[in-house]
């Protein structure tokens, strides 16, 4: 622990250490008020300090000290210069005492520098200039005996742009969002699980088909088998509804492919109007009549 | 650092977590539209060969296809070749409304038709088919 004051010489460079901060870096007041709780004599401390801090920016600290609630108010910005300018730095600062914590300790002054001692006046831990000591040989050395049990710690976020209010409300509300999401992909998984329990009990029913590749195959040889057989009947139908006594099939010629039919067919225009309306629902193509003959051909594939 | 700057760790701690469930989200909403497609597809291969096998695959054609020979007159049958899954034919001299009979029969039944020719020689026909199951 290390007694941190204006004329300190130098910071020690180690990665961590403690401060006993002196009355230079803090304003103090006691006040003897009806309250139980640090926590409740802390959120009273800014309107209590006000006079004196007169500053929002002051991080306020608060302990007991008998009957009575010490309340501390120091600025986080000076005391963080203040150490830089001593070769050091908040971030090393584990945790912060107040001299005023250890004002037994200061009954037998303690010298700061050759001007200046830490010293109890008027119930306060206070710098004195030396000569005003009634008696400057009976000094004592600072040393860990000072070290108070209660001890603070350096407020967090202390360099933040957002306060720890707002930084909570964005939290909780980008936190809820979060759940919010998660519990929504957690009932898509429970989907995902379901639909893959039907898609395998759907495959275990047809073990034939249960292969991706064999079930493609099978499915697509008989959709090719399907379209193939009902455009041959189809053609078959439309052909045998043009038959009449005048409309007489010559040859027809039919496979998997395609198919050619050629017919007699009447000449007069009445009937072969007929007979195109019958081949274009019939899909029968590329017809022909004329000259008292139908001809049609065209893929069945 | 981090004690420095925590209150925009803290947020940065909550959007990371609001970004995982997000991707976690899209993720399984991506994970259930391609297992539902999948499942959806499966289910109509599934379903369509099962109709399309009772129909073009369907047992018990052999009998149905034997009483075709009954229908016509032995003279009009020049060749009617039954094997396993085949079936080879060869009608002459029929008549119009005799051709029309057997094509619709041979239409009717879910034999797949390989081939189909029609000649006619003045008020007769000839027929040849060949057709398997």
């Amino acid at each position: 622990m290390i007694l941190f004051y204006r004329d300190l010489a130098e910071l020690p460079d180690i990665p961590r250490y403690d401060i006993m901060l002196s009355p230079q870096f803090y304003v103090i007041k006691h006040e003897d008020i009806p309250v139980k709780y640090s926590m409740q004599a802390k959120k009273l401390a800014p309107s209590i300090l006000d006079e004196l801090s007169g500053d929002e920016t002051m991080t306020h600290e608060v302990f007991q000290d008998g009957d009575k609630w010490v309340f501390i108010a120091y600025d986080l910005k000076k005391l963080t210069e203040a150490l830089e300018a001593k070769g050091g730095s908040i971030d090393r600062v584990g945790r912060i005492y107040f001299a005023e914590q250890a004002k037994e300790k200061f009954d037998i002054p303690v010298k700061l520098n050759d001007r200046e001692v830490l010293a109890v006046v008027n119930d306060t831990v206070t710098v004195v200039p030396t000569h005003l000591l009634e008696n400057s040989d009976n000094l004592a050395e600072f040393d860990a005996s000072f070290r108070p049990d209660k001890s603070f710690r350096v407020q967090r976020g202390y360099s933040s742009y957002i306060s720890p209010k707002q930084a909570m409300i964005a939290a909780a509300i980008l936190g809820v969002l979060g759940v919010a999401y998660f519990a929504e992909g957690y009932r898509y998984q429970n989907a995902v699980t379901q639909a893959e329990g039907k898609l395998d009990q759907l495959l275990a029913d047809n073990p034939s088909l249960s292969g991706a590749y064999a079930r493609e195959s099978i499915y697509k040889k008989f959709m090719d088998i399907d379209t193939q057989q009902r455009n041959i009947r189809d053609r078959i139908k439309s052909i045998s509804r043009m038959i009449s006594s005048k409309t007489k099939i010559n040859s027809l010629y039919m496979d998997k492919k395609g198919y050619k039919v050629i017919m007699d067919a009447p000449t007069d225009p009445k009937s072969i109007k007929s007979l195109r309306t019958i081949a274009k629902s019939g899909g029968l193509e590329n017809l022909d009549i004329k000259a008292g003959k139908l001809e049609s051909h065209g893929s069945l594939q | 650092m981090i004690r420095k700057y925590q209150n925009e760790l803290i947020v940065l701690v909550a959007f990371l977590f609001l970004l995982g469930g997000f991707l976690y989200q899209k993720s399984m909403s991506s994970a259930l539209d391609s297992s539902l497609s999948l499942s959806k597809k499966a289910a109509k291969q599934i379903t369509e060969t099962k109709t399309l096998q009772k129909v073009w695959a369907s047992k018990g054609l052999k009998q149905q296809v034997a009483q075709l020979r009954d229908t016509l007159p032995p003279m009009r049958i020049k060749k009617f070749d039954q094997q396993k899954n085949k079936l080879n034919v060869h009608f002459i001299d029929l008549t119009g409304q005799e051709l029309n009979m057997i094509s619709t029969k041979l239409a009717s039944l879910p034999l797949h038709i390989e081939k189909l020719t029609i000649n006619r020689a003045g008020d007769k026909y000839e027929m040849e088919c060949e057709c398997s199951w």
